[in-house]
């Protein structure tokens, strides 16, 4: 009961940031006036300013904005594809079935990193939307496991043994048997996917190919703020704390949304 | 009149593969059944695990492919129908499983499970549907409300009753029923069992009823076949089959039925051992290793007896009579 | 003699942190003797899985027993007791056999060694008596070829045998007590026979008490001394089998006989009882029974019937053919 509504309380404060932020904060490009860098949290910077005297909370609430942004991106295609090609080759049977397992199969011995890394250097400066879509397009073959692993499991269930007495199209049972079955995984991997898309995000960012300044993400404010941890530690703070916290409500949220599946299924 | 369905030496092989067994030998699970239903006719098929009555009842249906054997039902060869035809036979002939809870999708509701083969098949226009449903509700002993529940909020009766609406919504000619009541409680079983016998004579549907319990079978069938390790070893009238059973296996099933008497307990026939894997590939009469009958011989290890006319049924053994 | 196993206000309950507790099992009182085999007959649902369980300690941990609950077992009192006190009791001294024996055997241990196992819990005995023993229990429980077997894997087996072996596995210990829950139920009937004539020769042999938990009477008839039938947690008669069989008193009892198929009966109907069983949480006020009952009363719906003594050992528990009246 309580982690249900830490997750909610997380995942409601972050999206209040993210849409919200923007809105009341003020300029994140803003460049101070004198006398305005890197001074520490006060009533007019609630999170005090960078060294440019760029507004820190304006900065991460334009920082969560695109960091989620990419996320959903990211999440929306890595759950699609994945679930699409999972049922497919875990709910049938025959040659495509098995050529897209065996596909699955290889696409999940490429470690992801390396395939990001090797994706942003061929392609070169990424804008957020394409950013989310090399995330969303090397984080659907786990998805598709999972998916592939219900699939199997469903087909042979008795109601689906029942569609086909019936009469019912191979294709007809793929889409209203088995498919709804591999939902529920699949929506705990995938909020939990959020988590590793925003790391990978911040990761990139940070090493400076991800998004680029003075555009303010995460792990572009904590690339940043290394040269002055010990003088202004509020620039690695409050990043740091946003996403830790992010990904904290995304992996909390993915485990409140498995416990209630299993229990639903008691 | 010809049978409405007629199965001719139906083979079903298996291969169990898969990494952790050692050689890849074959299950002859159904090693030539040959049988006929005719219109309203119920044909009860018991027999124990490893008999294939189950795989028996799939192959007919052609949920199973047979490995070979012909199954024609009203005159058409399943086998030489194409996927959508054979799909469309579908409807005149359907199933009920055992496993209530599982045979009904836990996602959907008790009506969206009932109009399946109704929408499948175009039978009615949408807005038909939901009365149909409720009138298939109310013919199987239900409260036409239930529609809007899902399978997990029912007892394993009340599921039961809402796997034989579905398969009556399409009206079919022939119905499989696969073990319907084991999994039921006593009297329980007895609710379902009537029903069944009611939908039958209401609208004139044949059964292949299987099941392990001969006593169950007994209500409900016409005429019983016995299975043992793919075979039929006697089949004939219920009356016949029960009350002077031929085939050694027959009689020592029927002995092993428990008797809610406890003065008329039945001389136990007790077999030796448990039936062995059906692959199929023994020669001589499958019985034969646990077979009590006094004239067992040489030939019943070397020839597999054939079903022949004894008193009024057909029985597989050499030395019964 | 002092029966072995004396059961009194045997009481089940799953207290709700929110809801009102639901109560499993009722209030039932029983005993089983020396040498005797007692039946508990009922459908799911009824609390009788509940019941043995209790009697071994091994209820889930949101269960609790009633104040008044009383197990005794050979003088000693085991209701409340915990773990590390019953643990003596169990395997060495009352033994419990399950419905699928392949899911309460270890898959990736032979057998010899899970009977091993059992032998050596309460005591301690050199290997080679213990492969011995083994052995001796496997021949026991009619296991061909058993110096062989001693060393098979249980997927080797096929269901039957697998639950001789949990047969032996309970009889390691030597027990006074052996509750069988729904024993034969995953057994092909042949080989439900088998088990059964096998169970009886073991309570003769060994002079066990016998607590056998099924649903199905016919397997009573031919083995039990004694049937208790339960209902919604409770016990609503009880009688020796052959007075149970011939003169069922409990309208349940009675809708139960009639309702089951028999092979000696022609086409004729079967005669269900009418409605269904209710869960724990909707038990109805009053003899339970009574919204399915043909012969209901008034008084019924309001106070519940306990088990009346009625001539030699038949008890039940009901307004109207209970109090020594026939109807």
């Amino acid at each position: 009961m309580r982690t249900r509504h830490l997750a909610i309380g997380l995942v409601t404060m972050l999206a209040l940031l993210a849409v919200i932020g923007p809105l009341v904060t003020g300029d994140p490009y803003a460049a101070g006036l004198d006398g305005a860098r890197l001074s520490a949290p006060s009533w007019q910077h609630l999170l005090g300013t960078d060294q440019f005297g760029r507004d820190v909370l304006a900065r991460l609430g334009h920082g969560a904005r695109l960091s989620l942004g990419i996320a959903t991106i990211a999440i929306g295609i890595a759950a699609c594809l994945g679930l699409l090609l999972g049922v497919v080759a875990g709910g049938t049977h025959g040659p495509v079935a098995a050529i897209l397992s065996r596909g699955i199969d290889l696409a999940l011995a490429l470690p992801r990193v390396v395939v990001l890394l090797v994706l942003v250097a061929v392609l070169g400066t990424l804008g957020p939307i394409g950013l989310g879509l090399i995330l969303g397009a090397t984080g659907w073959p786990t998805i598709a496991r999972l998916t592939r692993g219900e699939a199997q499991a469903i087909r042979h269930a008795p109601h689906v043994t029942a569609a086909r007495a019936l009469g019912a199209t191979p294709f007809r049972r793929l889409m209203r048997e088995v498919l709804p079955g591999t939902l529920p995984p699949v929506m705990v991997a995938a909020t939990l996917g959020v988590a590793d898309v925003l790391l990978l995000e911040a990761g990139l960012s940070f090493l400076g190919i991800g998004i680029r300044p003075p555009t303010p993400t995460w792990g572009g404010m904590l690339l940043e703020a290394q040269p002055y941890l010990a003088s202004a530690p509020w620039l690695l703070l409050a990043p740091a704390v946003a996403l830790i916290t992010a990904t904290a409500a995304a992996t909390i949220g993915g485990d409140v949304l498995r416990s209630r599946f299993r229990m639903a299924q008691e | 009149m010809s049978a409405l369905l007629d199965v001719t030496e139906l083979v079903k092989e298996y291969t169990p593969g898969g990494v952790l067994r050692a050689g890849h030998h074959t299950v002859r699970a159904v090693n030539g059944v040959s049988l006929a239903i005719a219109r309203g006719e119920t044909l009860g098929l018991v027999g124990e695990s490893g008999s294939g009555k189950s795989t028996l009842g799939r192959a007919i249906l052609h949920l199973d492919a047979p490995t070979s054997g012909r199954v024609t039902f009203d005159g058409v060869a399943l086998a030489t129908l194409k996927a959508a035809d054979l799909r469309r036979m579908r409807r005149r002939m359907q199933v009920i499983f055992q496993d209530t809870g599982g045979a009904l999708n836990p996602r959907r509701t008790v009506g969206d499970a009932i109009s399946e083969g109704l929408h499948i098949h175009h039978l009615l226009p949408r807005a038909g549907i939901p009365e149909r449903v409720a009138a298939l509700l109310t013919e199987v002993g239900l409260d036409p409300a239930f529609a809007s529940r899902y399978p997990h909020e029912l007892s394993g009766g009340q599921r039961q009753r809402i796997g034989i609406a579905r398969a009556l919504a399409v009206e079919p000619e022939f119905i499989v029923c696969d073990e319907p009541v084991s999994a039921l409680d006593v009297s329980i079983q007895a609710q379902v069992l009537n029903l069944l016998v009611t939908l039958r004579e209401r609208r004139g549907l044949a059964y292949l009823f299987i099941a392990h319990d001969l006593a169950v079978v007994r209500h409900v069938a016409h005429r019983i076949a016995v299975m043992y390790l793919g075979t039929i070893v006697e089949i004939g009238t219920a009356d016949a089959v029960i009350r002077q059973p031929r085939h050694p296996y027959t009689q020592a099933l029927i002995s092993a039925v428990p008797d809610p008497d406890p003065d008329r307990q039945r001389t136990r026939i007790v077999l030796e051992g448990e039936p062995s894997s059906p692959t199929g590939t023994a020669a001589g009469c499958p019985f034969a290793a646990r077979c009590g009958h006094p004239q067992r011989d040489a030939r019943c290890m070397s020839e597999r007896p054939v079903l022949r006319p004894l008193g009024t049924q057909e029985v597989a053994c050499h030395h019964a009579r | 003699m002092t029966p072995p196993l004396i059961v009194r206000d045997l009481r089940v309950e799953f207290p709700r942190p929110e809801d009102p507790t639901v109560i499993a099992v009722d209030g039932i009182a029983f005993s089983v003797d020396r040498g005797e085999l007692v039946a508990l007959v009922g459908e799911s649902g009824c609390g009788k899985s509940l019941t043995a369980l209790s009697l071994l300690g091994l209820l889930p941990g949101s269960a609790r027993l009633g104040p008044d609950t009383s197990i005794t077992f050979q003088g000693e009192e085991l209701a409340g007791l915990d773990e590390a006190a019953y643990r003596p009791f169990r395997g060495a001294r009352m033994a419990m056999v399950f419905q699928d024996p392949t899911a309460s055997l270890n898959p990736v241990m032979r057998i010899g060694s899970q009977i091993g196992e059992a032998l050596t819990a309460h005591r301690s005995l050199p290997p080679a008596k213990v492969r011995e023993r083994a052995i001796a229990l496997l021949t026991e429980v009619g296991i061909a070829d058993p110096a062989r077997r001693v060393d098979a894997w249980p997927h080797q087996l096929s269901g039957g045998m697998q639950q001789r072996v949990m047969l032996a596995i309970a009889l390691a210990g030597e027990p006074e007590l052996l509750i069988a829950d729904e024993p034969t139920t995953a057994l092909d009937v042949t080989v439900q026979a088998q088990i059964l004539e096998l169970l009886d020769t073991l309570r003769t042999t060994r002079g066990m008490a016998v607590l056998l938990i099924t649903h199905d009477l016919g397997i009573v008839a031919g083995r039990a001394d004694r049937v208790l039938v339960m209902y919604a947690g409770r016990i609503v008669e009880s009688a020796p089998t052959r007075d149970l069989f011939r003169a069922p008193r409990h309208p349940y009892t009675r809708g139960l006989l009639r309702s089951l198929p028999r092979l000696e009966a022609g086409t004729e109907r079967l005669m269900p009882i009418q409605g269904t069983v209710p869960s724990p949480e909707q038990w109805p006020s009053g003899c339970r029974f009574h919204p399915r009952c043909p012969l209901r009363i008034a008084r019924c719906a309001e106070a519940a019937p306990s088990l009346e003594p009625g001539a030699s050992r038949h008890h039940v528990a009901c307004w109207v053919t209970g109090e020594g009246r026939h109807a």
